[in-house]
């Protein structure tokens, strides 16, 4: 367990140094990186000045040091757009990117798990065959489409739930008034997961449906509830625990555009806007955040994995 | 899925996308519109009449912009997924060829790859470098080889310890040979497979950034950049948040099917678990 866990935690902070190389590579190395901000009218010296005092002229290595150390302390430079502190901004909206996935993720999780368990206690009928088409379709339909399709329906034409935002202007801090706000960008956040959690569910379920252990608690007389509910679905939601990771990076992967779409405060949103303005170092922040997040997230699932399936195999990959 | 309705499917989701193509290199013509002809006095015009589809806020015939736009959506989903199966296939086979060190390293870029939130470093990458469909291509590209190189590495693997490739070796064929004569004939059908879903992801890819405006840039019409118009004018117009999405969907599915049909008919053993 521990030296499982110690490997999660090393390839989580390689993966974090991998993706910090990364963006401040391609953030230097970019045409339309630090050096264009310099004015083209400046005198040949001025500009060297400046270049110097930015430490543009050092090696890159250099660069990527002393940037990366200011960084661990939280000193991730000022914004070009607003001219705040990076780290406030960012902070700012995590609450609102959090909020927003976590309902994503409940919104999968249920609609995920309650379809494919549906759709494999009755394979092959016509509810398994439409449950099976509508993942498909899931997988298939264009995120940003599906919300601007339903803002169509449900706020232009019957006018029931709000367009865009967080919360009604004049309205503060309504439990309920957030809640109307939040159920499209959830099922459109959450769309793609679901999909993905209602097929490996009725995979996991099929499996686990033909066991051995299965046949005998039915043969004790188990009712059938006590049979499903206790002795299948726990076993079919351990592997299903497996895609758990890769929907939450899929999540929060997804949050540019549900929040762009949705108008949704959130760290995706501000990640477009940076983009919008050539904001680089509070680009760099955001995709640094998000992955920190993202990684920790996984090393949780990680620790659940074990914690739920005591089988699993800890000396292998 | 039953035989008859996988073969019938697949036949459906084929036809589809030919269709498709000959409509996009057809339609200009056919309708008899550019799609850049602007005409303001028949701006926002409805379904029907001189423009079938109705026009766009600028008088722009919808139906000519949906197949212009189609051309830049399968052009990147193509070439994107070309070189995305080729990169992969390079660093799957090298890493299924040196256990050890390369091998270790090459899985863990994999991983690293999977385990980043993938659409930030686009996001950053395309504003930097300047949107344009060169661009497009080459970060779509670079973010999606991964499955390609899983696959091609374990077919590697499994093939590696086999008797006729051990055969092959003691006659003296190298690496390079076996990978093109053992390997990759194996291989076939998961590549196929993921380079089919490998098209379907680089259009949704390609569409939600051209909405958000760093992908395709206007004038140059691709589904993406015309819903983003559509959004503003969802009231007065609505239908033209319709049409482009509903072409994506309806792309995207034909290639998810496409996929799974293949995976069927290339695939037997693996499509009856």
């Amino acid at each position: 367990m521990k030296a499982y866990l110690a490997r999660r935690i090393i390839f989580g902070v390689i993966v974090l140094l991998l993706v910090s190389v990364a963006t401040f590579t391609v953030v230097r190395l970019a045409p339309g990186g630090p050096g264009v901000l310099v004015s083209p009218d400046l005198p040949a010296s001025e500009v060297a000045r400046i270049r110097r005092e930015l430490g543009l002229d050092e090696p890159l290595s250099v660069q990527y040091w002393a940037w990366f150390t200011k960084s661990i302390r939280g000193d991730f430079g000022r914004s070009f757009m607003s001219g705040r502190p990076v780290l406030e901004m960012v902070t700012e909206r995590l609450p609102a990117t959090l909020l927003l996935a976590g309902a994503a993720f409940t919104f999968a999780l249920v609609v995920g798990v309650g379809s494919g368990i549906a759709s494999a206690l009755r394979p092959n009928t016509i509810l398994d065959h439409a449950l099976t088409a509508m993942a498909f379709i899931g997988i298939s339909t264009p995120p940003f489409w599906l919300g601007i399709i339903l803002i169509l329906v449900f706020s232009v034409n019957l006018r029931v739930l709000p367009s865009s935002g967080m919360q009604t202007l004049g309205i503060r801090g309504s439990p309920f008034d957030l809640l109307l706000h939040l159920m499209m960008p959830a099922a459109v956040l959450g769309l793609l997961s679901t999909a993905a959690i209602s097929r490996y569910t009725r995979a996991a379920m099929l499996g686990v449906l033909r066991q051995d252990y299965l046949r005998t608690a039915r043969s004790k007389g188990l009712h059938e509830r006590v049979t499903l509910m206790r002795h299948a679905l726990r076993n079919a939601l351990i592997p299903v625990v497996t895609v758990l990771g890769v929907t939450l990076t899929g999540l929060f992967g997804g949050a540019p555009v549900t929040e762009s779409v949705f108008g949704w405060p959130g760290m995706g949103q501000l990640a477009v806007q940076a983009a919008r303005f050539n904001d680089y170092t509070l680009i760099m922040a955001i995709t640094l955040f998000i992955s920190v997040v993202v990684v920790v997230t996984n090393l949780l699932i990680d620790v659940l994995y074990v914690v739920i399936d005591p089988r699993i195999d800890l000396t292998g990959g | 899925m039953g035989e008859l309705r996988r073969q019938r499917i697949g036949a459906l989701a084929v036809i589809y996308l030919v269709l498709l193509i000959a409509l996009t290199l057809a339609v200009p013509g056919l309708t008899g519109y550019r799609a850049d002809q602007i005409d303001l006095t028949a701006a926002l015009a409805p379904p029907g009449g001189a423009h079938l589809l109705g026009t766009d806020e600028s008088g722009r015939d919808e139906l000519t912009r949906l197949f212009v736009g189609a051309r830049g959506s399968l052009t990147v989903g193509l070439v994107a997924m070309t070189i995305a199966v080729t990169v992969g296939t390079l660093v799957g086979a090298l890493a299924g060829f040196r256990p050890g060190v390369v091998d270790g390293a090459l899985m863990l870029l994999t991983d690293a790859f999977l385990a980043v939130p993938i659409f930030f470093v686009l996001l950053t990458t395309l504003i930097l470098f300047g949107p344009s469909l060169v661009n497009l291509v080459i970060v779509i590209s670079l973010t999606s080889w991964m499955t390609a190189a899983r696959v091609v590495r374990s077919e590697v693997i499994r093939v590696r310890g086999l008797e006729f490739v051990s055969a092959a070796r003691a006659v003296g064929a190298r690496d390079r040979r076996i990978l093109v004569r053992h390997v990759l004939p194996q291989a076939t059908p998961s590549i196929v497979v993921a380079a089919s879903l490998g098209v379907a992801y680089a259009i949704l890819i390609e569409t939600a950034l051209s909405y958000l405006g760093v992908g395709v840039q206007p004038p140059q019409p691709s589904w993406g950049n015309m819903l983003t118009n559509a959004q503003q004018y969802i009231y007065t117009a609505p239908l033209l948040a319709v049409y482009p999405g509903l072409l994506i969907l309806l792309t995207v599915l034909a290639l998810n099917y496409l996929a799974e049909v293949l995976r069927a008919i290339l695939d037997p053993m693996a499509a009856r678990r």
